[in-house]
């Protein structure tokens, strides 16, 4: 198999496992309220992330240096943008502690949780010996 | 950076998608390359010299070293 198929298949391996991922969540999250059985949903879905983020990384193995940086350009300006301007409308629209400004909140509180993390652990690896 | 990717494939006889499918990256990244608008990473450079089998130096021009 060329390496172009390859890249294509293994794409098509992460953006369809997100869908069903997406497709599972639907079918086991009502549409209002929480999930009567928390313990035993919360780490079942975790484990359904698990599985896109693996495929994820199978993708990713197969991008080069010029489509990672794009990716890795792409997602922190303008995820991060997008978010912001969101987070605003939403608190402008709604009011600080509405529903929905509390779990954008909470959204992007946690994306910058798991970037410090990430970027820790990227620093740490990074370090050689100073002199 | 400057380069001569362009004239090294073309003496080849290889379009910018067998290069790509040879060295195992994206076609976008040679286009990139070859049109002065992405530096390579040092692995990728070292691949691409080593393709073609000439020195770095050949290939990327530096253009902090005097001639």
């Amino acid at each position: 198999m060329t390496y172009r198929k390859m890249f294509w298949l293994a794409a098509a391996l992460a953006f369809g496992s997100a869908l069903v991922a997406g497709f599972i969540i639907g079918r086991t999250v009502p549409a209002t309220g929480g999930v009567e059985n928390p313990e035993v949903v919360l780490p079942a879905l975790f484990v359904v992330a698990g599985v896109v983020a693996f495929a994820s990384w199978l993708w990713w193995q197969k991008t080069d240096d010029l489509q990672q940086q794009g990716q890795l350009i792409s997602w922190w300006w303008g995820g991060n943008i997008g978010a912001v301007v969101m987070l605003i409308t939403l608190v402008v629209m709604t009011g600080r502690h509405s529903e929905m400004s509390m779990g954008a909140g909470y959204v992007f509180g946690a994306e910058f949780a798991g970037m410090l993390i990430v970027w820790l652990v990227w620093k740490f690896r990074g370090r050689g010996a100073a002199e | 950076m400057k380069n001569c990717l362009r004239d090294l494939r073309k003496g080849r006889g290889l379009n910018q998608a067998d290069l790509a499918e040879a060295l195992e990256v994206s076609r976008q990244t040679i286009i990139a390359v070859e049109a002065d608008k992405y530096d390579p990473s040092l692995p990728m450079a070292y691949r691409l010299a080593a393709y073609f089998d000439v020195a770095v130096e050949e290939l990327f021009f530096n253009p902090w070293k005097a001639d």
